[in-house]
């Protein structure tokens, strides 16, 4: 069952790819149906335990270095693959209208379904090296998928760009998994967790020698999900990535894929136990990235780009939930997000359509009245993403803000902020776009989407809804995965959290209800918030500069110094070199010739010989 | 069978130059034809091989010069027969895939035949002297290739290639010859000399001697720093079948030659010697690494990226254990074969173009797909994407080799990251962005070409799905295993 979950996006990627590039419609249905397939599949593996056969086949076996292709098939795992299989079909069929006019659609739909291959694979992963190899099809589909519209060049720099900072993330984490197997000669997460216990027990006269290497191991390993998860300071490729189809921008770069470093640190839980120090890390990492995306974001004009910004805020969140030793609050604020956050993404899409391809929130407004159900499905995403109470957002973000309280009061504080910043640039969103009159043609003229993009919505409202008002089976999931104790906060605190959303709320509908065409922000806010502190022109400059320079040094040493001082030093057999050069002349002929007297001299002692050949 | 892989080719291409035959499409499918059966045997062989427990299969033996202790002595083992299949699929790709010449069009598919047939021959040979000698029937087209059928600075860059490598297989010729004259000057044969050596071993001194000298062969063949510099010129200016050959094949053997000759031969010497396989293996990674991405050309990348990709390779060798020569062994098969396919789609985009400047190329993916298909999964190979061959290869050499050089290892992981610069950025500047209008009449890849690419790939994707195809026989990586003291 787990397999055919598996390998059936897999099957739609080949079918597409190889044989259905021109037929687009067939390949939009092939890959909408192995998608819609797979969601009841899972469905039905999650209430059908007894149909899911645990087995694994051995992918490479040489010395002692075992690698299985095996399936894990806990309350983790089972989550996120509801998550990512219901999310993905409601998707996939959403992006039969967003992609309708693409001459292109075969190949976005087969790049989807290799997507789903590899996000699967990742969730289902037993062992690390399995999940890196998913890991870095992830990147490969997410690197195809950012730069589908390859002809415009903002699309093709940023599909490199968010490969390549992947990549340094997992450059640590390979380092770490490769740590992890020669330190603890396993990869297996089963065999990790009583393997690491025994390891710290029989190393317990090191002086914490031992503890130190798993801090190592582990900091290396967050590596990856900072990469992955675009936490500070590899944050940069995200707003980037908005250059994609927006259904892409809401299944993989704020539902599923750069949850997956979430996921995977809560995977390795059990091994982040016994390292405070890279706990602490992550917390603070974690802190940080909420607090200044949601800086970040009030300054915003794209639609996408607040959204984005908004994404790596509240990873930030489930981050720091990790670093605080809570990885099921950390599930709980991903699971609720990749609802509502899918869902704010598409309301995004609806209207980026509806406007002919518009992203700038400062040209749109009015739109609540021209698109009802765009803009309540949206007001709906919002409640949960501003973390209102009684929304499904608010629950699991109070969540990760009580287990704050009790463990870290600073990023307790970091957070509370950011969960103001987060409604506030929410609201603006909302006042500046969708309320007030519109301002220009397109705005004047925007109209409601087919059915085919507006069912998903609703769909996706009515999750994002049911999460909150029915969390009981999600809240029994999140036990299971563990880590979530009961938290205890003062009744101060309960109600300052829900006071704040309102606050940040309320300062954006004074702020910005009718506005015109122009940001009422201070400029000089607006300016110091826009630099986004610097991080990409630093590594702009890092990059044109020192790395330019150290390779055009590099490049240039190699012709005329290593070159030219091994010629140099051929000197004493130039002689050789002349001697040799007499092959060199230039003429068929004469090659030939040589060869063939080679070739006879070397037959003629054969025959001489008798030698059979 | 192995007599056929070996002189099939031979015979066809001094068939070929004999021949009245004028038209370069009739060359190449003759070309085409007798490598196809090649290959047919040649997958018989590594079938067969990897089936039999036996250390050699298709062995023959027949005496060549007694009173030297010459013998015209083949057989294949595990790695080498994995080798032979890797000389037929990249000969097979290289012949159908390289530019239809203008000119002396059977000379041209005759060379390129000699060179396949003169690697298998090297590879299945076990006496030194047929390893060296057809070692060099490989060698030797190779510059005459380049030479004539070259770009524009074509005479340069054979000069350069025919002095490094000329002198790089004169000093080898020095290390065997002094090998064999170490152990009693009577016989050429590899087993013979291996028995003999195993009950005496050689002076510590001998074979720190020998050792060095066939490293320093072997070293320039390979392009391991400082001597690497003959293969961006080389590879740069030369027509397809010659770089995909070369880069894909020949320059496997200097790795064959230290892992089935000097190591185990020379065990005293290989390990006075490995903290300069150790120091090469990183300046390869590092600095030819970042040499790559300065490179505009994108032949030029291809041959820095390929020689920095070496490094690899010579970390697993240095570090010596199980997993890391079996991912040695994978990694020879892997980047033979992703090394060709670049050199081949790079090849085919100047052929279209008429430049293989990365910057004057931009947005060809609009007109030719295929190609761009082709270049991004090349690039994807050439940083370690799972799925192509290289990935396992790449992760048994970091998991073997850690424990033994760690800060090695860390910048050969730091290599996929360097590589993902440079590939990605030459994908984007040479495929993606709008299209120029001067490419607006530029055709895609031709049906049998696509073929060729697609052998190539195929086997690629085929055991990096499943790397068991090559491993599982390959077990026998292990009896190259140096046993230290």
């Amino acid at each position: 069952m787990l397999w055919l979950i598996l390998f059936l996006p897999l099957a739609s990627f080949v079918l597409i790819v190889f044989a259905l590039l021109k037929r687009h419609t067939l390949a939009a249905g092939i890959s909408v149906a192995a998608a819609s397939l797979n969601a009841l599949l899972t469905l039905v593996a999650i209430s059908h335990p007894d149909l899911v056969a645990g087995s694994s086949i051995t992918w490479l076996a040489l010395g002692g270095f075992n690698v299985e292709i095996g399936m894990q098939w806990d309350p983790l795992a089972q989550l996120m693959t509801v998550i990512v299989t219901c999310i993905g079909a409601l998707i996939h069929i959403y992006s039969l209208g967003y992609m309708r006019e693409d001459p292109c659609r075969a190949r976005y739909f087969g790049y989807l379904s290799l997507f789903m291959f590899s996000m699967l694979g990742i969730v289902l992963a037993s062992n690390f090296v399995m999940l890196f190899m998913f890991w870095e099809l992830v990147g490969l589909s997410s690197y195809l998928l950012i730069g589908f519209w390859y002809e415009k060049p903002s699309a093709a720099d940023a599909g490199k760009k968010a490969f390549i900072v992947n990549k340094i993330g997992d450059f640590g984490f390979l380092l770490g998994i490769v740590m992890t197997w020669c330190v603890l000669k396993t990869i297996n997460f089963q065999e990790l967790k009583s393997v690491v216990p025994a390891y710290l027990a029989s190393h317990a006269m090191d002086g914490g020698a031992a503890l130190s290497t798993i801090a190592i191991i582990t900091a290396l390993l967050f590596c990856g999900a900072v990469g992955k998860s675009a936490q500070i300071p590899l944050h940069v490729w995200l707003p980037d990535a908005m250059e994609g189809p927006t259904p892409v921008s809401a299944l993989i770069h704020a539902a599923t894929m750069v949850a997956a470093g979430v996921y995977m640190l809560c995977r390795i839980g059990f091994m982040l136990d016994y390292a405070q120090e890279t706990l602490i890390l992550i917390s603070w990492i974690g802190g940080l990235t909420a607090l200044m995306a949601a800086l970040w974001a009030v300054v915003q004009d794209d639609i996408k780009r607040i959204l984005a910004y908004s994404t790596l805020s509240q990873l930030g969140y489930m981050v720091m939930a990790v670093g605080l030793g809570s990885s099921g609050s950390a599930m709980f604020h991903l699971a609720t997000h990749a609802f509502f956050k899918a869902l704010l993404f598409l309301c995004a899409g609806s209207v980026i359509v509806a406007m002919h391809h518009e992203q700038n929130i400062w040209k749109m407004g009015g739109i609540w009245s021209r698109m009802t159900w765009t803009t309540a499905t949206f007001f709906c995403g919002m409640m949960a993403l501003c973390g209102f109470i009684l929304s499904s957002g608010g629950l699991s973000k109070d969540e990760i803000l009580f287990v704050a309280w009790n463990t870290n009061k600073t990023l307790f504080t970091v957070g509370t902020v950011g969960a103001f910043l987060t409604a506030f640039y929410m609201g603006r969103l909302f006042f500046v776009a969708f309320c007030g009159g519109p301002r220009g043609d397109a705005a004047e003229h925007a109209r409601e989407n087919g059915a085919v993009m507006t069912i998903p919505l609703l769909i996706l409202s009515l999750f994002t809804c049911a999460l909150a008002w029915r969390k009981g089976f999600l809240v029994d999931a999140i036990h299971l995965i563990g880590g979530m104790h009961e938290v205890k906060a003062p009744g101060l605190v309960h109600i300052l959290l829900v006071v704040i959303p309102f606050v940040g709320f309320a300062t954006a509908y004074a702020m910005y209800a009718g506005v015109g065409e122009k940001d009422p922000l201070s400029p000089s806010l607006r300016e110091c918030l826009a630099t986004k502190f610097y991080f990409d022109d630093i590594y702009d400059w890092v990059i044109r500069n020192i790395q330019g320079a150290a390779t055009w040094i590099l490049g240039l040493w190699d012709i005329w110094v290593v070159d030219l001082s091994v010629k140099l030093s051929a000197l004493g057999v130039l002689v050789l070199g002349n001697l040799l050069r007499c092959f060199q002349t230039g003429n068929l002929q004469t090659y030939v010739i040589y060869l063939g007297l080679a070739l006879v001299a070397l037959i003629y002692w054969g025959i001489i010989h008798h030698c059979p050949l | 069978m192995l007599f056929l892989i070996i002189w099939l080719p031979i015979l066809t291409a001094l068939a070929l130059m004999a021949s009245p035959i004028r038209s370069a499409r009739m060359a190449r499918d003759a070309g085409m034809a007798c490598m196809a059966l090649t290959l047919g045997a040649a997958l018989y062989v590594f079938f067969h091989a990897s089936a039999m427990n036996a250390e050699y299969t298709f062995e023959s033996r027949a005496p060549w010069i007694p009173s030297l202790g010459i013998s015209y002595h083949i057989g294949v083992d595990h790695l080498s027969a994995m080798l032979i299949l890797l000389t037929s699929l990249v000969g097979t790709a290289a012949v159908g895939v390289t530019p239809l010449p203008k000119e002396n069009a059977k000379y041209h598919y005759a060379l390129g035949l000699i060179m396949v047939g003169g690697m298998a021959g090297a590879f299945a040979s076990l006496d030194l002297f047929f390893l060296y000698i057809f070692h060099e029937f490989a060698l030797i087209p190779t510059f005459v290739l380049i030479g004539i059928w070259g770009a524009e600075r074509r005479r340069a860059a054979a000069m350069k290639i025919t002095l490094y490598l000329g002198l790089g297989s004169l000093i080898l010729l020095l290390g065997l010859l002094g090998l064999v004259w170490a152990v009693g000057g009577r016989t050429f044969d590899l087993l013979e000399i291996k028995r003999m050596l195993a009950l005496v071993p050689l002076a510590t001194t001998t074979q720190v001697k020998l050792f060095g000298i066939l490293f320093l062969g072997f070293g320039i063949l390979i392009s391991g720093f400082p001597f690497h510099t003959w293969a961006p010129a080389g590879y740069g200016e030369a027509p397809p079948l010659a770089s995909m050959l070369h880069a894909g094949v020949i320059k496997k053997f200097g790795f064959y030659g230290l892992m089935v000759v000097a190591a185990p031969l020379l065990p005293d010497g290989f390990e006075m010697w490995k903290p300069w396989v150790i120091g090469m293996a990183f300046v390869n990674l590092l600095y030819c690494g970042y040499v790559a991405m300065q490179q505009s050309d994108l032949r030029y990348m291809l041959a820095y990226a390929s020689v920095s990709h070496m490094g690899y390779a010579f970390l697993a060798f240095a570090a010596n254990t199980h997993l890391a020569l079996q991912g040695l062994a994978l990694f020879l098969f892997a980047h033979g074969l992703s090394a060709a396919t670049g050199f081949g789609i790079a090849g085919f985009c100047r052929e279209k173009t008429g430049t293989s400047n990365i910057s004057e190329m931009g947005g060809l993916a609009r007109k030719m797909p295929f190609a761009a298909a082709v270049f991004t999964m090349v690039a994807f190979a050439g940083c370690g994407m799972p799925g192509f061959a290289n990935f396992p290869a790449e992760l048994m050499i970091f998991m073997g080799s850690f424990q033994r050089c760690p800060w090695v290892t860390v910048a050969a992981v730091w290599t996929a990251v360097i590589s993902a610069v440079y590939m990605l950025r030459a994908a984007r500047n040479a495929f993606l962005g709008p299209l120029p209008e001067k490419w607006i009449s530029t055709g895609d890849v031709d049906p049998v070409r696509r073929a060729m690419f697609a052998l190539l790939l195929a086997a690629l994707l085929a055991t990096g799905f499943w790397p068991r195809l090559v491993t599982d026989g390959g077990g026998a990586a292990a009896t190259y295993l140096v046993q230290q003291k």
